[in-house]
């Protein structure tokens, strides 16, 4: 069985309800004991900015900043993809804590090991 | 009261289902040791297809239905020290 199990989300306040639905899934991958990396290009790297979490509490779904700590607090790794952070204006500094700025060589490695992924 | 079986610890998960009804029951498994058991109750369409699947990935042991189970409760035998 796949171990490795990536989640390449591209949205964040742009489209909280896909946003919010891929951080589901995540917490399901990571909960039955996957290895498992949520890959933030586009859109969805403004998740990783601190304070913009926050922002999105979907009915029906717990708010995204209790999905997103819970997922981190289980052992999934938050990756940032670097071009696309840098592009909308953040630095470092604007990272929350738990995520990790990555280029394409990490997200191709980690897919390349017996890895899956769903996008969203 | 359950008559013919023990339970360890319960967690009702309301109408919870889908990632955040398996990220609760890992967490409420976590403090289990082997043989140990979890009475989840949950309400979702999907909570019966979901916690088998579960169970099947992470080692656990979801037991058949009991008598005194009803059809929105499930028991699960915590499995090896590896298991979720």
């Amino acid at each position: 069985m796949l171990n490795n199990f990536c989640v390449n989300l591209t949205r964040s306040t742009d489209d909280p309800d896909r946003a919010t639905v891929a951080m589901v899934i995540a917490n399901a991958a990571v909960a039955s004991g996957k290895q498992t990396m949520i890959f933030l290009s586009s859109e969805g790297v403004h998740l990783a900015s601190k304070g913009t979490a926050e922002k999105i509490n979907e009915e029906g779904f717990q708010p995204m900043s209790t999905l997103l700590q819970n997922f981190l607090a289980a052992g999934g790794a938050l990756w940032v993809c670097s071009p696309c952070f840098k592009k909308r204006g953040y630095t470092e500094s604007n990272l929350i804590e738990g995520a990790t700025i990555v280029g394409g060589a990490k997200l191709v490695e980690f897919l390349s090991n017996d890895g899956t992924s769903i996008s969203y | 009261m359950h008559s013919s079986f023990s339970v360890d610890r319960e967690l009702d998960l309301g109408e919870q289902g889908c990632g955040q009804l398996v990220m609760e029951i890992m967490l409420a498994m976590r403090p289990l040791v082997a043989g140990q058991t979890l009475l989840v109750t949950a309400y979702d369409p999907a909570a019966t297809v979901d916690i088998t699947a579960w169970c099947r990935m992470t080692g656990n042991t979801l037991h058949p239905s009991l008598p005194d189970l009803s059809e929105h409760q499930f028991l699960i035998e915590k499995g090896s020290p590896q298991s979720c």
